[in-house]
């Protein structure tokens, strides 16, 4: 989540994704690192066990939110 | 002491209340603690020499900055003395060390502890245990400077389970971690000497670890079968990675070994050449991914990535033919042992 | 100890607010940075998504780099790559 922050201040536009359960540990880092109010996107936990069809699954569900981020950004 | 006290104050009526306001504004983990007075903090900051705003270290990943004041109250809570600060001190610095990498030993669902190692004249004169119940409770030492520097980590850094620390099942040492080299019975160099420390010094080495694993050798009377019982034992890794491991020899395991004329440097080759585990078998029980190919019957991956990465020490109790091993967490690249000299005052 | 204080164990973060990079319109013609933290499956996802972004998006191009491990934020080397070579970066993503 972490990188999501790094890069902006490097001055290229991101978007992180974690799992959903690491929700709380994003926002907490956010917060530890000055910008609680920072967003990313979670896709379901775990990815390590999926197959290949659940992966392809997984992408195409979380895409349009991986665009959405990346256009409108955090103030959107 | 020239700085005040900048932290925000709380009006307390008497001890339980004050017991009771540390618990319900989350300050504890989970047992009581002592309530940091004005003048107890100060005791600490006096013992060491520092100003309360003195930067102890800054946890870059987190972008904390921890003072000397905080860790003086949160060494006060733990239950600590001021003789103690200087460990304390030193193991937070060693947390801190880029080395160490802060993250990912202390978010990990990997659930590590810090070991702490302690070394050195300090050792003694404080009364750290290095005996018998050696990761057991009885010692103020031991109990208390650990608890201090996990206080700080979920004080000052933010490390609270479910948010900050991940632990999936954690373990017991994430209370308190602490032990101290036999050096007063041990053959051999002690481990901060042998990375770096002159023998004179007093150290801290922390290292990310996972619980202690027992094992149990009554039957043998030289160093081979002493170890390899042991490197039976311990060869199916309990992490992904090559992480650092800590071996403590306690005191009947210890003499045998000894008696057999072998050094760390020899106990660590052996433990490295014999806890070596074939691909098609990290595979097979999904340690590895992947199908199980031909070559992998004979590949062979170490628990280690160079027998350096021992850690070994003599510590526990002179009865009784267990001792253990602590396998450290993830991976040695992504966080190894530091080693912190201990120094008794910062002005 | 009758009536005393104690004293705060807790550091607040601080604010320290983030001026947002402007951002594209589309991604179209865009190159597109995906950083994977090493674990398991999260490069293949990165470039499951990184296709999606070419393929119905526009994306003129992806390119994945691995972090050195998940505990640290892409190191120097990854940053200043990223800065020549892309536009946007998607970042994550599995434990």
């Amino acid at each position: 989540m972490l990188d999501g922050i790094v890069f902006e201040k490097v001055g290229i536009p991101a978007a992180s994704i974690v799992t959903d359960v690491f929700m709380a540990t994003g926002h907490a880092m956010a917060q530890s690192w000055g910008v609680p109010e920072y967003r990313f996107l979670a896709l379901p936990h775990p990815i390590a066990n999926l197959t290949d069809a659940d992966l392809d699954a997984r992408a195409r569900a979380i895409a349009p939110e991986v665009v959405r981020l990346l256009l409108k950004g955090q103030e959107g | 002491m020239t700085t005040r006290i900048s932290s925000q104050r709380y009006a307390v009526e008497d001890f339980h209340e004050a017991l009771e306001l540390c618990y319900s504004r989350g300050w504890t983990d989970g047992l009581p603690v002592v309530p940091p007075t004005e003048p107890a903090v100060r005791a600490m900051l006096e013992a060491v020499g520092l100003e309360p705003a003195a930067q102890v270290a800054f946890i870059t990943n987190r972008q904390v900055a921890i003072s000397a004041e905080k860790v003086a109250i949160n060494a006060v809570m733990a239950g600590c003395r001021p003789e103690h600060m200087p460990v304390v001190l030193a193991a937070v610095e060693g947390v801190a060390d880029p080395r160490w990498g802060y993250h990912g030993p202390a978010t990990s669902t990997g659930g590590a502890g810090v070991l702490m190692i302690v070394n050195g004249p300090i050792a003694r004169r404080l009364d750290f245990n290095c005996g018998d119940n050696l990761f057991g409770p009885g010692w103020r030492s031991n109990a208390t400077v650990g608890r201090a520097v996990r206080l700080v980590m979920r004080n000052v850094i933010g490390t609270l389970p479910g948010r900050l620390d991940r632990g999936t099942v954690g373990h017991p040492g994430k209370y308190t971690y602490v032990i101290a080299e036999n050096e007063a019975e041990s053959p051999w160099t002690p481990l901060h000497a042998e990375r770096g420390c002159r023998p004179e010094d007093s150290a801290v080495t922390v290292m990310a670890a996972l619980g202690p694993h027992q094992f149990y050798n009554q039957l043998s009377s030289t160093a081979a079968g002493v170890l390899g019982t042991m490197c039976d034992t311990m060869r199916n890794p309990g992490m992904v990675g090559q992480p650092n491991y800590c071996v403590v020899l306690a005191g009947e395991h210890m003499r045998t070994i000894a008696a057999d004329g072998w050094s760390k440097s020899d106990i660590r080759k052996y433990i490295f050449e014999h806890t070596t585990s074939t691909i098609a078998h990290l595979k097979r029980t999904a340690r590895l991914p992947g199908a199980v190919k031909p070559e992998d019957e004979t590949a062979t991956r170490p628990l280690v990535l160079t027998p350096d990465d021992l850690l070994v020490v003599a510590a526990g109790g002179r009865a009784g033919s267990f001792s253990c091993y602590i396998p450290g967490w993830a991976s040695r690249t992504s966080s190894q042992a530091v080693t912190t000299v201990i120094k008794e005052r910062r002005a | 100890m009758a009536g005393f204080e104690i004293l705060d164990p807790t550091v607040e973060p601080r604010r320290q607010p983030l001026t947002y990079v402007p951002r594209p319109d589309s991604l179209k013609g865009k190159r597109v940075g995906l950083v994977e933290n090493t674990k398991f499956n999260s490069d293949k996802l990165l470039h499951r998504i990184g296709d999606i972004l070419k393929q119905e998006y526009g994306a003129a191009e992806t390119r994945m780099w691995r972090k050195h491990n998940s505990g640290v934020p892409a190191h120097a080397e990854i940053i200043e790559d990223a800065k020549r070579t892309v536009d946007v970066v998607v970042a994550g993503i599995g434990d």
